[in-house]
């Protein structure tokens, strides 16, 4: 057994409930207390009719709130020459938002709208009278400079703060002809954006307040003058267009936990299904502990075996351990702290068809808010069957281009007949590597009959085959295979060879469920599919990102990840042929069907679950560990931690230290459940023999810092100074790099760490179920194995 | 009114013919003295304003000398300086080093970047672009510099099976291959299918000013293999597919004789002006010149005379107004734009090119007035 050494990347965040949209699937949680911190803003001059309304503006985390807005006089169509809403985030404690100040033309591949209308430039071909901004000394023309939170002034973007990948900004908010349109904004703390500083704690010990400002636009011009092009090309920091501008205050929760020096840091360690619960009890923890809880995201594997270490922490999984592996005597404690909901989560705007009905045409560019999938079609999407999500030859020629022109989608969700989408739907965004949850949701495509069947090869009512490369996959696995890498030629490069887009890039894998659905709501592919023939060597480039109203992207999720970006989840087929959205009530109707696993007080999904209200991926996240092997201190700590999360963790709201929305409070029997093990843990398991009294660990730094997103760390794991030999002794002081915004923050556009990611997906595709290779390419560092060893958990 | 009325030249306005350039056409690469490689601004790119630069070569002169080349987007070797600084010509393998005459908007730009590049292998060899769209990615270390302004259209034969008049859902729909006819048939048809929606090869600016300004699809749309994606669309004269230009197959920008009766493309208004006046060389072919209309059956204005005010082009249902005409640059890096040569026959509207307002409008362009020769356009490449 592997004994890993981890520090512990204390990823503070804080996590409310966040709307979902306006939609069939009502919100779970805290949405009354969302709700309650909408703002509706008003324009005035010539956009006196414009009505702005922002979901939420108090407790903010790094999450996506959902803007509307009514009243522009006519619609800024695909290509933004006008009619349109500029928005950004800004810090500051003026009365109004101030133009140097905001996060704005860090965008670099800009396809619509004028020359100007998505930088800082406030010189161009129609002068603004208003405008004092000059050329400074050598610049080649006029920019509002951005000053930053940290002191720091720039002349102009390229900013060290923010780029192409990682702003928020929203030049081009889509407004339709009826002068109506929404978005879906990120808002986000100093990590995210370490220009604004927002959320950072002051002096005071208050958290920073930023502002959201919205610039409207129509057709005129800053010289007052319709554009003579019909299309705007100056900016929105141009003084006459920043004067129309409509602001709303953002209130964010303090980044960063703050205990008093020398508290006790104690590590948790598991599945990322528990995570936005516990990033959200965090702060309240060390006040009601004593301790502080640094939470590492690994995946159900790894955690199952740090159950058996000489130190087994407090571990997070969904599946138990295999009673074989545990030795005699050691018994294992389970108890539940989160309930929440595994799915696939979309972000589809609708394009209509060529020839669409008048009520599709309607539509244009609003969201889709609800989606059937059956097992067969999640499958379709999981295994490249789709002709244009494969690269190879072979493919079986009488299956569908891809999801929307698959009769199966058209037949169950009739209402999305007549739309497409700019590129072809035909995968999901996968989160790599091993984890309880895909598990979950192979289980899920595994209990249907037809999914079963198409996955043998058998073709769907309409002739559609599974792509041979998958062809009898095994169901029974926790990770998602790419076994067809095919490689597309793009033509010749020019100097003799041909370009090959592969696979890998074209369709490439999220880091987990975070990146997932942030990604998702921000219409990145992540796809590296532009050529750039200019750079040297010749390189692949990310794809820009979709433009909203335009956007198509399902991705594998849970529930309070994808409330917390916005995004909607799928209606999945049932044991009973229902379709079911995850809400509270059904999710509570799914976890009443789960049955009892041959462990004790650990249930397991029940695919024949057979209430038609049920929805057929619930996900139960326990706390597990060997309560007789854990320090005195350790066990003093993880019983308070467990107490907090069953009782007080439980409540839900969007405040710091509640149940974020997209959990579903445990019901009073787990609670009774979890309480019983914080007792047994207390007790350190009633352990007959006292062991001689043990060296408390070192005290490490605790004040953890609302520090810049600084280097990629390689998901929550550092290297640490030491050999990682098992010891009962101190160990060594951990070095915390620093809190992450997620354990799997992704750099801009370098390879860096994503392209071992890219590395371990194939090495994952090829040995499927065993965690070695994942730990071997990401870990640099020999680890060695603990007397303990009892071979891998099931 | 069915069909396009052909024009005749008293129609376009342009002037009578004794007022062209020379006794036909200026030629390909700079000729007549000082040697083309002696003068101080050299140029590549695009094929939209390679004539019109042509003309204007011969026309501005400083201190009684010729100081542009411009080379046309496709031709012979050249040096664009007495020593070194060679181009291979089109078509070729590239040697001694691999570097070819730059074809089209983006890799004149392209060469351009080069040229400025410590160490590159072509460094100080161009000193400005021809560019028919301000593309690449924000920054300033080019300036765009105006000096006309085109319209873009679509193409299609006299006798086409396809309409001479579009609504731009229409077009899109043509471009995504949703339009009747332009599906993507079976894969018993061999994915073919029956009408093509062509365009000019990759980095043409015209390519991109049409695909992504006017039909509003990002390059990424066209990431994929034809058989499956947007299979109707074809820069290719074989029409085989995207992006394999070998042997010559890649489109080339205005040269509307790569249609035929199932095809359509996107040309510049002012390149069919002048190729159809005898100004610039032809390759009309059979091709004539269709209008986006607004609504299904509304009384085209045909943009035969450059018409200032074919500004925007609203398509059908939510507004979507695409701009349908453009600018047309000169690209000179930001760094140069104080050099004596460059401020003369560049910048502002005193400019000596922007003075030449007569013999710009003579090769179908519209011109720019005040607006000719401003430096508040950058991009970084």
């Amino acid at each position: 057994m592997r004994r890993l050494t981890l520090a512990v990347a204390a990823a503070a965040l804080l996590v409310p409930a966040v709307l979902l949209g306006s939609s069939a699937a009502p919100a779970v949680g805290a949405d009354s207390d969302e709700a309650g911190t909408a703002v509706t803003v008003q324009g005035t001059g010539r956009f006196s009719n414009l009505k702005v309304t922002v979901s939420k503006t108090d407790h903010l985390v790094n999450e996506v709130v959902h803007i509307t807005w009514s009243g522009l006089k006519g619609g800024s169509g695909d290509n933004f020459p006008a009619n349109y809403l500029q928005i950004m985030q800004c810090w500051g404690d003026e009365a109004a938002p101030v133009r140097e100040k905001c996060q704005f033309g860090g965008l670099v591949d800009i396809r619509y709208g004028g020359f100007n209308a998505a930088n800082r430039q406030v010189n161009g071909q129609v002068v603004d009278p208003l405008e004092t901004i000059t050329k400074a000394p050598g610049q080649p023309n006029a920019y509002v400079p951005f000053q930053s939170v940290t002191g720091v002034t720039e002349p102009n973007t390229p900013s060290q703060f923010f780029g192409g990948y990682t702003t928020n900004e929203q030049p081009f908010g889509r407004t339709a002809s009826d002068g109506t349109g929404q978005d879906y904004f990120e808002v986000q703390t100093g990590r995210e954006a370490p220009g604004l500083g927002c959320g950072s704690r002051l002096p005071s010990g208050a958290a920073r307040d930023c502002w959201l400002a919205i610039v409207p636009r129509d057709n005129v011009e800053v010289d007052g003058n319709p554009s003579s092009t019909g299309t705007l090309n100056s900016s929105p920091l141009s003084q006459t267009n920043w004067n129309d501008k409509l602001a709303v205050r953002l209130h964010f929760d303090p980044v960063g936990i703050t205990c008093p020096i020398g508290t006790a840091e104690k590590r948790l360690l598991g599945q990322e299904e528990v995570s936005e619960a516990i990033v959200r009890w965090q702060p309240k923890l060390c006040g009601e502990t004593g301790s502080i809880f640094g939470f590492s995201q690994v995946s159900g594997d790894l955690a199952r075996n740090k159950v058996l270490d000489d130190d087994p922490w407090l571990n997070f999984v969904s599946r138990p351990l295999d009673p074989a592996t545990v030795p005699e005597g050691r018994p294992v404690t389970y108890a539940p702290v989160t309930i929440s909901a595994l799915g696939i989560a979309f972000n589809l705007d609708i394009i209509p068809s060529f020839g669409a009905p008048a009520d599709v045409q309607a539509k244009r560019g609003q969201r889709v808010e609800s989606m059937k999938l059956s097992p067969r079609l999640v499958a379709k999407l999981l295994t490249q069957s789709y002709l244009a999500g494969s690269y190879s030859p072979g493919m079986p020629p009488g299956n569908a281009i891809d999801m929307l022109r698959d009769p199966e989608f058209k037949e169950l969700n009739p209402q999305l007949a007549k739309i497409k989408t700019e590129t072809p739907l035909v995968s999901l965004l996968q989160p790599l590597g091993l984890a309880d949850g895909h598990a979950e949701l192979w289980g899920y495509i595994n209990s249907d009959t037809d999914a079963v069947d198409f996955i043998k090869g058998k073709a769907d009512p309409w002739g559609m085959k599974i792509n041979p490369r998958y062809k009898n996959l095994s169901l029974d696995r926790s990770d998602f295979p790419r076994s067809d890498l095919g490689q597309l030629n793009l033509g010749d490069n020019g100097a003799g060879g041909t370009i090959e887009v592969q696979e890998l890039d074209a369709r490439p894998f999220a880091a987990d469920m975070h990146e997932v659905a942030r990604s998702a709501v921000k219409g990145d592919t992540l796809s590296r599919t532009q050529y750039d023939r200019l750079a040297n060597p010749p390189v692949f480039k990310k794809d820009p990102p979709q433009v909203g109203g335009q956007r198509s992207i399902l991705g594998i999720t849970d529930l309070p990840t994808a409330l917390r970006y916005s995004l909607p989840m799928v209606s999945l087929k049932n044991a009973a042929g229902k379709y079911v959205a995850p809400t509270s009530a059904s999710i509570r109707a799914g976890l009443a069907q789960m049955k009892k696993s041959e462990v004790d007080g650990v249930l397991l999904s029940n695919p024949d679950a057979t209430d038609p209200e049920a929805y057929p991926i619930p996900v139960i996240t326990y706390a597990v560990t060997s309560p007789q092997q854990l320090p005195a201190d350790d066990a003093k700590a993880y019983s308070a931690f467990l107490k907090y999360a069953a009782v007080k963790g439980q409540v839900p709201g969007i405040e710091q230290g509640k149940l974020p929305g997209g959990y579903v409070p445990l019901p009073a029997a787990m609670v009774e459940q979890t309480l019983a093990a914080a007792g047994l843990i207390a007790r350190r398991g009633d352990r007959t023999n006292e062991p001689a009294a043990e060296p408390s660990a070192t005290p490490t730094d605790t004040v953890v810092p609302p520090a810049s997103s600084g280097p990629v760390a390689l998901p929550g794991v550092v290297p640490v100074a030491g050999n990682g030999a098992p010891s009962k002794g101190p160990v060594a002081a951990p070095v915390l790099t620093g809190p992450v915004a997620s354990p799997f923050t992704t750099p801009d556009n370098a390879a860096g760490p994503q392209r071992y990611l890219l590395l371990a997906a194939l090495a994952l595709g090829l040995a499927a179920g065993a965690f070695k290779p994942l730990t071997t390419w990401l870990y640099a560092r020999k680890l060695a194995a603990s007397p303990h060893t009892t071979g891998p958990s099931s | 009114m069915k069909g396009i009325k052909r024009f005749s030249v008293a129609a376009i306005g342009l002037g009578v013919a004794g007022t062209l350039i020379s006794a036909g056409m200026a030629v390909a690469d700079p000729s007549g003295s000082p040697a083309a490689n002696t003068r101080p601004l050299q140029g590549t790119g695009s094929d939209t304003s390679e004539e019109v630069m042509n003309g204007l070569s011969d026309a501005v002169t400083i201190g009684g000398s010729k100081v542009i080349s411009s080379y046309n987007a496709s031709g012979g070797t050249f040096t664009s300086r007495p020593t070194g600084c060679s181009y291979a010509a089109t078509g070729t393998v590239g040697a001694p080093d691999g570097v070819l005459r730059p074809n089209g908007s983006g890799q004149g730009r392209a060469a351009l970047v080069a040229s400025e590049t410590v160490g590159n292998p072509r460094e100080n060899c161009l000193d400005f672009a021809r560019s028919s769209s301000v593309g690449g990615t924000a920054g300033s270390n080019l300036t765009y510099i105006p000096f006309a302004k085109d319209a873009v259209a679509f193409a299609v034969t006299a006798s086409s099976n396809l309409p001479k008049q579009l609504t731009l859902a229409d077009l899109k729909a043509m471009y995504d291959c949703t339009y009747p006819g332009f599906e993507d048939n079976s894969a018993a048809a061999g994915w073919q299918s029956n009408f093509k929606a062509l365009l000019p090869q990759s980095g043409s600016g015209s390519r991109d000013f049409f695909y992504n300004t006017i039909l509003g699809y990002a390059n990424s749309t066209l990431t994929g293999d034809p058989a499956t994606v947007r299979g109707c669309v074809s820069d290719e004269k074989d029409r085989s597919g995207r992006g394999d230009y070998t042997n010559n197959n890649g489109i080339q920008e205005h040269r509307a004789n790569v249609l035929d009766n199932n095809s359509i493309i996107g040309v510049s208004i002012a390149q069919y002006i002048a190729q159809a006046t005898g100004t610039s060389p032809t390759f009309i072919g059979k091709g004539v010149l269709g209008s986006i209309v607004n609504t299904a059956g509304d009384v085209p204005s045909y943009p035969f005379q450059l018409n200032t005010t074919y500004g925007t082009v609203a398509g059908a249902g939510d507004s979507q107004n695409a701009p349908a005409t453009r600018d047309i640059y000169n690209v000179v890096p930001t760094a140069d734009l104080n050099d004596p040569e460059v401020d003369q026959v560049f910048t502002g509207s005193d400019s000596l090119l922007c003075l030449q307002a007569t013999l710009i409008a003579k090769y179908g362009f519209g011109t720019l007035g005040s607006a000719c020769g401003a430096t508040t356009i950058t991009r970084n490449n």
